[in-house]
């Protein structure tokens, strides 16, 4: 059930008044029912695995508690503090024993459903590198709908109790809700089980505050899906399904539009996820704070998908540079190669690891996995002209605040980010390198300012409806400009009959201009395959 | 609590205004062609519900049959329930529908649409559904007849379904916002342009001439229906060059019509006593005729209903009289607009009535 159809709004109309007409106490139930019906949509087998995710989960947890438990009882008999100690290294590792089997198979349906092919596949093409004639053949199962989503959630969740930084739930209906909460089952954000469960289970009644500030993200999201991103994608599949003929200028055209569409399609999709959670008066984190502003690229990923990048540095990156391992590298290198690149040379490999597995999260091709490498190894250069950019900023002080300086770090970042991005859209590594190249080698300004966009199946008037939309976004952008939301602004700075017009205004021109119904082919969130 | 439900209603209110409002600017006038058939249908709601024949079928009866002609030679009132590619299903519902309106003495199937067993093409359903009047009739026509692509909310809101003629407003748009242009007189395409019939499409081979189930229900619902309300079911095929009609389809109708007692007539075998000449009496090569084919054949068949049925000549009720001749005079006069611009510009410049 595609959030931007009849039948999702239909869908929340109904669960509106079922979880207001259930009891508080229970309402978290309507939400768990309206969450399996939702994703029962996307195809009843999928039910199997992420039920599969959710009693495993439990299991684990209730194991991990029991341990956890019983160590706290055996410490309370006794006051010698090694005694104590060693009670919870032995609770540790059981936990940790729980925690592992939990992963293993939690981890390994991911694995199964969206890497299987991707092995066999590489194999194949190994084997007849090695002259073997013998090839495996596909297993081709099909990806149930957020497993990457729900199970990263589920992933930090399970480190959080083993880690007892949260408390496990003892109830496995509420856990279910937790992992499969409707909203966010389809592009997430990776919610935290603290943040999270502070509202899930509140039941929370309907509030016309709650309804109005998350009906107008919702409406929000619905523009920037309908009217800007499924608007000009059509015109991006012609630029990407034929790259030999958009080289050059047309590639720079491409990249830039598809950091358009792709920031539309996905905040789109988060705000509308944000919003309807909001309606039910459960609060979720933020995902996007402005990233087009970055001066960064290591800004960047603290402004876009942020949920993704925290889970990957508080679960994976961290751990992984503090654990015992790395430390023991980290003194290895430091004896060989001195005190600076020893200690940097293991900090580094560990983000290259993390980002290698960011890229693979994200889909299992090479692209996938040369995006999130380079990723990797930028933020890696970076750090490393950390030295040479603070010499620069010392010996020319005020250019830090210097406007034109401060544009020229965004549209930098921006431009940088756009070509990384470029691994998304193009079918194979090396074609995506030779689009690149092709800036440089065949950039071919009069072939694009002749030929311009008349190719691209877009009317003139379908990129004037997209520019219309981008003005608007820009302009609630401008709203929030100070960290504010804008529906704050919004309140208080518009007299309700203009707060009201202006609501109407987007309304109407995400109905009117929206790429929906009778000749548009709906298309599913670009995040949502991930 | 008083100034936010104040609020609230005068949002809803204002939403509910900008929104028919939309709708409307952007739901096609069909004041040009093409689909200048796609505003006849709702043509039928603004008569004056007292007719003694009801025409109904697809091209093949809303540019062939003159109701003028019927009225100044036989006293004969109709109107012509008529799309294109209207299917027999249609058709029936709009006999449901008529019947809401007025009993007629007679209902004329055109049996063309007896081809179709399934639902087509969503744009024809739309010149056909989009003007009835909302009541079961049309809901279910709507249910009978929607394809794949089709959904009830654009048929229920077809700003769904025209929100993308954005970009394509005109003059037209805001002209007929509240009111749409007159098209067609009593349901009739009136035309006066002459393209000859200079050759005819060889006829496609089909695998299977048997008529569907479905197209057989519905015309058995018509024929229970019409004598029900006591009225004349008469069937006819019209003399149009092609679509092809088979010797296959032309014994089932035969049939069919012998089963139930209804009388046929296939003009196609009255051509040359009709005085048809595709050379002159037609303005689509053969597919339609026009305002002077029609007369021929609104001549032809006035006479045939007079034999067979003997409807009263109303000339002498003075009301319907006046309402009728206000008619015929404005009939003559586009038809010698349409002929003057011919004259003219070699082409029919205004299609609208009035």
């Amino acid at each position: 059930m595609l959030f931007t159809s009849a039948h999702f709004l239909l869908f929340l109309l109904i669960l509106f008044a079922l979880y207001q007409c259930t009891p508080q106490k229970l309402r978290w139930a309507a939400l768990l029912l309206g969450s399996m019906v939702f994703y029962a949509f996307a195809g009843p087998i999928f039910l199997l695995y992420i039920c599969t995710t959710i009693i495993v989960t439990y299991i684990c947890t209730m194991g991990m508690r029991r341990v956890w438990e019983k160590s706290a009882q055996r410490s309370d008999f006794t006051e010698d503090k090694q005694l104590r100690k060693q009670y919870k290294a032995e609770a540790k590792a059981i936990s940790k024993r729980w925690l592992v089997s939990a992963l293993v198979i939690v981890l390994g349906l991911l694995a199964m459903v969206k890497y299987t092919d991707f092995v066999i596949g590489n194999t194949n093409v190994v084997l007849g590198w090695l002259g073997v004639d013998r090839s495996f053949g596909f297993m081709r199962f099909a990806l149930p709908m957020g497993i990457s989503f729900y199970t990263f959630q589920t992933v930090g969740y399970l480190l959080d109790v083993h880690r007892q930084k949260a408390q496990p739930l003892a109830n496995p209906l509420k856990l279910a809700l937790f992992v499969s909460f409707f909203p966010q089952v389809v592009q997430g954000p990776i919610s935290r089980f603290g943040m999270l469960s502070e509202t899930l289970y509140s039941g929370e009644s309907l509030q016309k505050h709650n309804l109005s500030r998350g009906g107008m993200r919702v409406l929000i999201g619905f523009f920037k899906k309908l009217v800007i991103a499924d608007r000009l994608w059509p015109a991006l599949v012609v630029l990407t399904s034929y790259p030999e003929d958009f080289r050059g200028a047309f590639y720079l055209f491409s990249i830039f539009m598809y950091a358009v569409i792709l920031f539309m399609d996905f905040t789109g999709g988060i705000d509308i996820t944000i919003g309807v959670a909001e309606m039910f008066g459960v609060k979720m984190p933020e995902n996007f704070n402005r990233p087009f502003y970055s001066r960064s690229i290591q800004e960047y990923w603290t402004r876009w998908h942020i949920t993704m990048y925290t889970w990957f540095r508080d679960y994976l990156f961290y751990p992984m540079t503090l654990s015992k391992g790395m430390l023991r590298a980290t003194k290895f290198c430091r004896r060989v190669l001195g005190d600076g690149l020893g200690k940097r040379i293991p900090v580094h490999l560990s983000l290259l690891w993390v980002w290698f597995l960011t890229g693979l999260w994200h889909g299992a091709t090479w692209n996938f996995i040369a995006w999130g490498l380079a990723n990797g190894i930028v933020i890696m250069l970076a750090q490393e002209l950390t030295p040479l950019k603070n010499r620069f900023h010392a010996r020319f002080t005020t250019i830090k605040h210097n406007y034109l300086f401060i544009c020229a770090q965004i549209f930098w970042t921006f431009w940088l980010m756009n070509m990384i991005r470029s691994f998304d859209i193009y079918a194979g590594v090396r074609n995506t390198f030779g689009m690149m190249a092709s800036v440089v080698t065949d950039f071919g300004l009069s072939d694009f300012l002749a030929r311009g966009v008349s190719e691209l199946t877009l009317y003139t008037s379908d990129y004037i409806a997209a520019l219309t939309g981008v003005a608007v976004i820009l302009w609630i952008s401008y709203l929030g400009r100070d960290g504010v939301d804008f529906r704050d602004k919004l309140t208080q700075n518009f007299h309700w009959v203009a707060r009201y017009a202006v609501i109407g205004i987007i309304l109407f021109m995400t109905l009117v201009l929206g790429a929906y119904g009778h000749g548009y082919d709906a298309r599913q969130f670009i995040y949502n395959q991930f | 609590m008083r100034t936010t439900i104040v609020r609230i209603l005068i949002a809803i209110t204002a939403f509910t205004v900008v929104f028919f409002g939309l709708q409307r600017l952007l739901t096609p006038k069909f004041a040009t062609p093409p689909g200048l058939e796609g505003g006849m249908m709702r043509e039928y709601y603004r008569s004056n519900f007292d007719h003694d024949i009801i025409f109904l079928g697809d091209c093949e009866v809303y540019a062939n049959f003159s109701p003028i002609t019927l009225w100044e030679e036989f006293g004969i009132t109709s109107f012509i329930r008529g799309t294109p590619q209207q299917l027999i299903w249609q058709s029936y519902y709009l006999l449901q529908d008529t019947l809401r309106f007025e009993t007629p003495r007679m209902v004329v199937f055109n049996v063309l649409a007896m081809q179709y067993n399934e639902p087509q093409n969503e744009a024809y359903n739309r010149l056909t559904l989009d003007g009835m009047r909302w009541g079961m009739p049309k809901i279910r026509a709507i249910s009978a007849s929607m394809t794949e692509e089709e959904d009830w909310l654009s048929h229920v809101f077809p700003f769904f379904r025209y929100k993308d003629r954005w970009r394509n407003i005109g003059a037209n748009d805001f002209r007929y916002f509240f009111r749409s242009p007159r098209v067609s007189l009593q349901g009739f395409m009136i035309r006066a342009d002459v393209e000859p019939a200079e050759w005819i499409p060889f006829p496609t081979p089909r695998g299977n001439y048997q008529f569907g189930d479905k197209a057989y229900y519905y015309l058995e619902r018509m024929v229970t229906l019409t004598a029900a309300n006591n009225i004349e079911l008469v069937l006819v095929k019209a003399p149009t060059l092609y679509p092809n009609w088979p010797a296959q389809w032309e014994r089932q109708i035969v049939d069919f019509a012998q089963t139930h007692n209804l009388l046929y007539i296939n003009f196609l075998d009255y051509i040359e006593e009709i005085g048809l000449d595709f050379n002159y009496h037609t303005f689509s090569a053969g597919l339609d005729l026009n305002v002077f084919g029609a007369e021929k054949l609104a001549r032809f068949f006035g006479e045939r209903v007079q034999k067979y049925f003997s409807l009263p000549d109303r000339r002498g009720e003075a009301d319907t009289a006046e309402h009728w001749n206000a008619l015929a005079e404005l009939y003559h006069r586009v038809v010698a607009r349409q002929v003057a611009e011919l004259e003219r510009y070699g082409r029919i410049q205004c299609f609208r009535i009035e």
